[in-house]
Parts: C-alpha cells; structure tokens; sequence
C-alpha cells in the first residue's frame, strides 16, 4: 500500500487479501422481505445491515447514501449485502446465487407527473407579472424539452481496498474527493476520522466522474476488513460499472414564451422537473445551475419559474463538468432556435437582438462581467458561414418536400450559446479548499494538495505555473501523493477546479514565496485556503447578484448531414468559440474541448464520434483562468439537435435523439 | 482446462477456467499490464492485442477460444523500431492518451502503421474506432501519428517491419 498513488485499484494487492462483491438488488424500487443467501463455504462471510459497525449511511452533497439497502430498496443496483472470501470471481458468483425476496414498489421516474412522495427540493421565481405580458403578447410559444443523456461507461477500474491497521484503517480508491472518502469511511466505521487514513490510486480521464461511487465503495469495504479482520478489496465488474457510473442528470423543462411586434421576448414561464437519481445527491446545487441557466441569456420583463427537484429508482448520477446546465441550456436553446424561426429570422441575428445587456446574466439579474456572448456568436457564425447556410437550408425546407422525397442528402445547421460557472453555488463545503507548498534549501517545490489532478496534463500546468513563478526548473517541482495522512483538503476534482480554485491557491503561495525567498531562510512552507462561503454577492433566494466568478462562455454551430437513404447522420462541422477567462495552456484546453465535443455526440444518441471541430478562444488579458470542463457539452446538444431539426423539418426536443428516432419522424 | 497458445513469440500453455476473459488472463496469470481491462464490453479498446494478426478486444475472447493462436501484447512489441518512432512521435506532439488507453493505442498505432506506412484520415479513423476515449482528441491523435510516420520517413525507412 505504499505507492498507491501509481497504481489502478485493480492492480493493488495486499497478502492476505479478501475480495468482495455486493449482492445488488435487481429491482428498482421496493421493500426487502428475506435475504435467502446459498450455502456459503466457510471462508466466504455476508455481512447484512444488521451486522454494519457505525452508521448505514454516508452524507454526500446533502443526501443521505446508504451502504447496504436496510428495508427498503430505492434503486436497481443499490447493495443489499457484501459477501467476502478469498477467490474473487467465487465472491461474485455467489453473488448471484443471493436470493432476495422483495415486495415491488412502482420504479420512480422521471416524469412531470411525479409523485408526490419523489419531490425533494423546490425553487420559485417570479420576476415581474408574467400573466399580463401574456395577455398582450403578439405570439405565444409554447415548448417542452426532455433532455436525458447517455453516459457511456468509464475506461477506469473502480473499486476500493481496506486495511484495518492498529490504530484505525487505511484505504486506497481512485477518487476525485480524497477527504470525502476520508469523512464516508469514519462514518460507516464508527471511527474517528484521525484514524482513517485515505489514499487515492490513480486516477485518470477515463475513470468516473461519480463522486459518490468511490466514498460509498470506501465505505463497504472498510466495513467488511473490519468485520471480517482482514484487508478487503471490491472492484466493480464491467456490469457494474455499466449499471452503477454512467447516469446523468435528466430534466423535463418547458417554456412558454410571450413575443412582442417585433419579435422581441417580453414574458417566460419555465416548468423544470430534474432528477439526478435516487437519493437525490447535490439537487440543491443541480436545481439552482438549473435554475440559473434556465433563467439566462434572454431579456424579458417578467419571469416566473417554477422547478422541482425529484428522486428517481436510477442509481445516483456523475457529478460531470455541465452538470445541471447542460439539460437547462439544451432547452434554453433550442427553444431560443425555435422562436427565431417563428418569428423569421436568422438565429444567429435573434440571439443578438435578443440577449440580455451587457454584463446581465439572467433575467433575475444574476450579474457577471463584461459578456462576451455577442463577440462569440459574430465569430462562430463567420467562421462556420452560418448565416448563408442556415437561408439555404431554410429554403430547401420551405420548398414543401417532404424530406423523404428528396433523394441525396439533407443538411441542417443550429447554433446554441452559453455561460458556465465552475464551483458549487450551493455546497459551501465542497467549495472550500487548500494548498500547501514548500521550498526546501534544494530550492526543490513540493506541492501539497488532495485533488486528483485529473486529466494527468493538469500536474504539467501546475507544475509549469510553480516552476515559473520560482524561477525554478519544472523538473524541481514534485506534487506528493494524495494521502490524508500527507496533504491538506483541497476539495473535489470536479468542475474545473484544479485550474479554477487549486491552481490559484498555489500560485498565491509561490508569488509569496518568491517574495519571501531570498530574504528568509528556506524551507519556507506557504499554505493558502479558500473558504466556503460564495462570498456574499450572490442572493440564492432571489437569484440576484454575482453567481460564479470567473465565469466562461460559449457559442457552438453544429452542421450535419442525413443522408436519405441510408438515414446516416453525419457531422458536417463543428464551430466553437470559448471565452475562458485566460488559458493556462491552449493545446491542452483544445483537446479538453475537443474530447467532450465527441462525448457530447455520444451522449447524443451513441453516434460515431469523428470529426475535427474548429475550436477558438477568445482571452482577456489579465482574467482568472474560468471553468472549461462541461462548456461544450452545454452548447453542442442544443445545436446539434437544432441542426436536426432543420435537416429533417421536424421540431426535435429530445436527447437522445436516436437514428430510430429520427427514422420514425420521417417515416410519418 | 489447459490452454495453449503463442504469447509474443513464445509458447505458453496453463490451466485456467476455460471462460476467464483472455485479458484477465494476460493480466493475472502472465503479469502483462499493456492490455487493460476497461468496459468488458467491446467497447473502450484499452484491452487491445493482436491475435493471429487482428487487433482483437482480448476482453471479448474466452481463454479457450486462444486455443493455438499467436497472441501479441503491447509488451511484445514495445522494443521494435516501429514502435518507437510511434513513441517518439506521441511524444513528440505530447499527445497523452490517459493511463488506461496509452498501450493499447501504441498498438493500434503500430497496427496502423505497419498496413499502412502512411495513413490517410479515414484510414487512423477506421483503426481507431474500436477505442473510446474521453480525454484525448482525434486531433491530436491525427498529429501524433503524422510525426511518427515523419519521423520514420526522415530515418529513411518504409514502415515495415
Ligand atoms: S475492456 Fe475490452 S473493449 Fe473495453
Ligand atoms: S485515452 Fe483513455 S479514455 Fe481517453
């Protein structure tokens, strides 16, 4: 257990070792009757929640998790009970052979008519009187949107391996909130958290995005190396990572939309029903991004929206970059697109006309810097040729052929904008942080920080930023391993925040350092942290003030083409112009965009990723380096979708938008 | 059940449960890492090897099914010169593939390479579409194995082995 920090979880072994695999439960939703376990060898041991030492719960982003379903079962997969025993594949096959009796409850989905008994949190808004702007509009438009993405399964290993020392227990995960695990593992032991110690394996891209499946993995198996008294190791298996770390976020949100003469938007109602699976984990902050992006971009007098947070019986979602914005901003857009062509115009030129003043954020007048969104839309539309594309496209489609009566091609175009934040709005205790470093006599940099540092190209910017800073060479900076024992807590590797929050966080304490340096003797050890709090500009009640500081923005055309007899769907082009605050390093910046551009295709409907998007970014001098994770996944869906539509001359408002799908529309 | 089969150039033979997943073997009974276990499903191509000559998803093969094939992992071509351009070239570029991936790309690289000295687009697209990816862009990809089919070029060979 020494070099964790190097290793998979699926390579770390420890002599002695148990394996451990859940009985998970295979219905979504109902109460446990009788748990009829096989006859299990005499070194294969269950442990059921009657026989947890500490609590059956972890606390993540204000839900309560728990280890093992006690009497109730609120999702497919949830643990029932752990069975331990020397042979890892037996573990899992007796696994199987669990029988649990169960009485089925209906499977909680996601839907505008929830019940009652799904409903966790809600938020109201309401701006202005929206009822009288309705009565004298010139046009209402009327538009709901389903937006629920696919994840696709990581590359990763996931799993955790326990050792029960004498003072306490050590673990090993690959986890993006090192003393998240540290708090899960205490809590399902019953001990102190002094002694539970924490380490985190590698940890990579292509590993979850789910902060919970880590702590609650941890915590299963620390609790079965305590019962049993040996070091335990769970990794899932390829069905339970299929099953268990590829949800997102899900959201049904319709817009009803009062227009002026002249096309202009005078009145919103927004209806948002969101769910981010059961246990409702991070809904608060999911509702509030949600809210937040639902009420953006436009300029209307009045406002009201009315959002519901609910549970479903999927298991709980990844905690991935657009989280929350991305189903608020694929339904902010497309309707956007839509109320444009009602109103006949160029959606690139509705957008202009129609967005907020400078430095608005949203209609409750969330308020941000100078906005950039103008300068990207001017750049995406030149760079694509939207506007000339987007008539003739038009045209073709206003020539009343069915599209499935014109042999060759179809082609669409849509366009989509966004802003994005990269913290929590809600969650104080996720937003804090803190970075230690130290010079030592060596003038060797150590740098001391739980974030996971994922992808592996942040350790090269932080490394290069200290390096610089010090005048030191990047070969003399090291980052130590993420250990609890060792580092402070730096909070989530969610969001950006290595770039965001870490990064700034240790570049203070290197420009201190520096000052410092030649006039103290070294080592000097410099710490710095960032509380909580979202600074007190931001009114969460009312949403008015100053949500996200630094925020980023983003416009997006997506071109495609179906083909009409084979109803392939091809990606044309791509256009992205990002306004990221500044970049720390563009050639990796770009590939970031890149990549979640491909991911957002697939999210999409599973299609073939290749295309070469045309990525540009748009920097003001002397800003803070903004959040990029999760930028382009908020605006591709959206423009893509639009593009679809246009091609085929149906309204789609759904993700996934499936080639079936697509075939069906046109079929009718 | 005993299995038999060429493992990079030389012949192996062990007693394993006849449905354990060749990657996993490659794995725990032979200590080869270049082949990883990602999605059991066919679908990420970290588990990527050659058997008789085909990139294969070792994570889709039962052990019995390698019966008297020639296997080739990572390992068994990491010290050939084709391999190397292709590391110089990723290098080159730094184009990092995470942790998972970086093998099995390397190997789907020298697939590439080795059938087609010099790729066009498609070609990269059609023998990477058997990998899935969340971190690393097509783009880069594309520079990555242009610089290793340029700097083999520049030493003057013609990409075979
Ligand atoms: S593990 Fe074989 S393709 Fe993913
Ligand atoms: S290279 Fe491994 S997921 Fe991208």
């Amino acid at each position: 257990m020494d070099k964790v920090s190097k290793e998979f979880i699926d390579d770390l072994t420890v002599q002695g070792m148990l394996h451990c695999a859940a009985v998970r439960s295979r219905i979504h939703r109902g109460t446990i009757r009788e748990i009829v376990a096989p006859e299990l060898p005499p070194n294969v041991m269950m442990i059921r929640e009657a026989d947890l030492p500490g609590g059956n719960c972890i606390s993540m982003g204000n839900a309560d998790v728990p280890l093992l379903a006690g009497s109730n079962v609120e999702h497919i997969g949830q643990a029932v009970a752990l069975l331990c025993g020397p042979n890892e594949p037996e573990v899992h096959r007796l696994a199987e052979l669990v029988e649990v009796q169960y009485d089925r409850g209906d499977p909680l989905t996601l839907t505008r008519d929830f019940k009652i008994n799904q409903k966790l949190y809600s938020r109201q808004i309401a701006i202005g009187n929206t009822q009288t702007a309705f009565e004298k509009a010139s046009q209402i438009v009327e538009g709901e949107y389903t937006y629920r993405p696919e994840g696709t399964i990581p590359v990763g290993a996931a799993g955790a391996l326990a050792v029960v020392e004498n003072d306490g227990i050590r673990v090993a995960t690959p986890t993006r909130w090192l003393f998240h695990v540290r708090q899960s593992v205490a809590a399902a032991t019953g001990l102190h958290q002094d002694r539970v110690r924490v380490m985190s394996t590698r940890v990579t891209r292509a590993d979850t995005n789910c902060l919970w499946y880590p702590s609650l993995t941890a915590a299963q198996t620390a609790v079965a190396a305590l019962v049993t008294g040996k070091p335990v190791r769970m990794i899932a298996t390829a069905r339970e990572k299929r099953l268990l770390l590829t949800k997102r976020t899900g959201c049904i949100i319709t817009h009803k939309t009062a227009l002026g003469r002249s096309g202009e938007v005078t009145a919103m109602e927004i209806q948002i029903v969101a769910e981010s699976g059961a246990f409702g984990i991070f809904a608060a902050e999911y509702l509030d991004r949600l809210c937040l992006a639902a009420s953006g971009s436009y300029a209307a007098k009045s406002l009201k929206l009315d959002a519901v947070y609910i549970a479903t019986s999927t298991p709980p979602a990844e905690t991935h970059g657009g989280a929350g914005f991305d189903g608020a901003f694929f339904s902010v857009e497309v309707h956007a697109n839509r109320l444009a062509e009602l109103c006949q115009e160029d959606p690139s030129v509705w957008r202009l006309k129609n967005l907020l003043p400078d430095r608005g954020l949203t209609v409750t007048r969330a308020r941000a810097g100078p906005t950039p969104q103008r300068k990207l839309i001017d750049l995406v539309v030149e760079l694509s040729d939207f506007r000339r594309k987007y008539s003739a496209n038009e045209m073709l489609k206003k020539r009343g052929d069915r599209p499935n009566f014109i042999p060759g091609y179809l082609r669409g175009i849509g366009i989509a904008t966004c802003f994005h934040g990269g913290s929590f709005m809600s969650d104080n205790r996720a937003n804090s942080a803190t970075v230690t470093v130290k010079l030592n006599s060596e003038s060797e940099l150590s740098i001391l920080s739980s974030s996971a540092m994922v992808p592996e190209a942040t350790v090269d910017i932080l490394s290069n930023s200290a390096a610089r800073i010090l005048n030191i060479d990047s070969s003399q900076v090291h980052i130590e391993p993420a250990d609890t024992a060792a580092v402070p807590d730096s909070g989530p590797a969610i969001f950006s925040r290595d770039v965001t929050v870490v990064h700034r966080l240790l570049t203070s304490c290197c420009q201190t350092i520096q000052k410092q340096r030649f006039r103290t003797p070294l080592p000097i050890e410099m710490s710095r942290n960032r509380s909580g709090g979202r600074g007190r500009r931001w009114d969460p009640e009312i949403f008015r003030g100053v949500p996200f500081s630094p925020l980023s923005w983003a416009s997006c055309v997506v071109e495609i083409e179906l083909d009409t007899v084979t109803f392939e769907l091809s990606i044309r082009g791509v256009w992205i112009a990002i306004h990221p605050g500044s970049l720390l390093d563009e050639k990796r910046a770009t590939s970031l965009v890149e990549s979640e551009l491909h991911a957002a295709f697939e999210a999409c409907g599973g299609y073939n990723r290749f295309f070469e998007p045309v990525i540009r970014f748009s920097q003001r001098s002397g800003a803070r380096p903004a959040a990029l994770e999760g930028i382009a996944t908020n605006v591709f869906a959206p423009a893509f979708v639009s593009a679809v539509s246009q091609a085929t001359g149906f309204y789609f408002d759904s993700v996934p938008l499936s080639k079936t799908l697509i075939l069906q529309y046109l079929e009718t | 059940m005993t299995v038999s089969f060429l493992l990079n150039g030389k012949s192996v033979s062990l007693d394993v449960p006849p449905n354990k997943r060749l990657v996993d073997v490659l794995r725990e009974d032979f200590h080869l890492e270049g082949a990883r276990p990602g999605c059991y499903a066919g679908e990420c191509g970290a588990c990527t090897v050659f058997v008789n000559g085909e990139l294969t998803h070792s994570c889709l093969v039962p052990v019995f099914a390698a019966q008297d094939t020639d296997i080739i992992t990572y390992e068994g071509l990491a010290d050939t010169q084709e391999m190397k351009y292709i590391l110089a070239g990723f290098d080159a570029v730094h184009y990092h593939p995470c942790a998972n991936c970086r093998q099995s790309r390397l190997l789907t690289a020298y697939a590439l390479l080795t059938t087609h000295p010099v790729p066009e687009r498609r070609e990269i697209d059609a023998f990477f579409s058997g990998h899935r990816c969340g971190c690393s862009s097509m783009g880069e990809l594309y520079t990555a194995i242009e610089q290793a089919v340029d700097m083999r070029r520049r030493s003057g060979r013609h990409g075979r082995r």
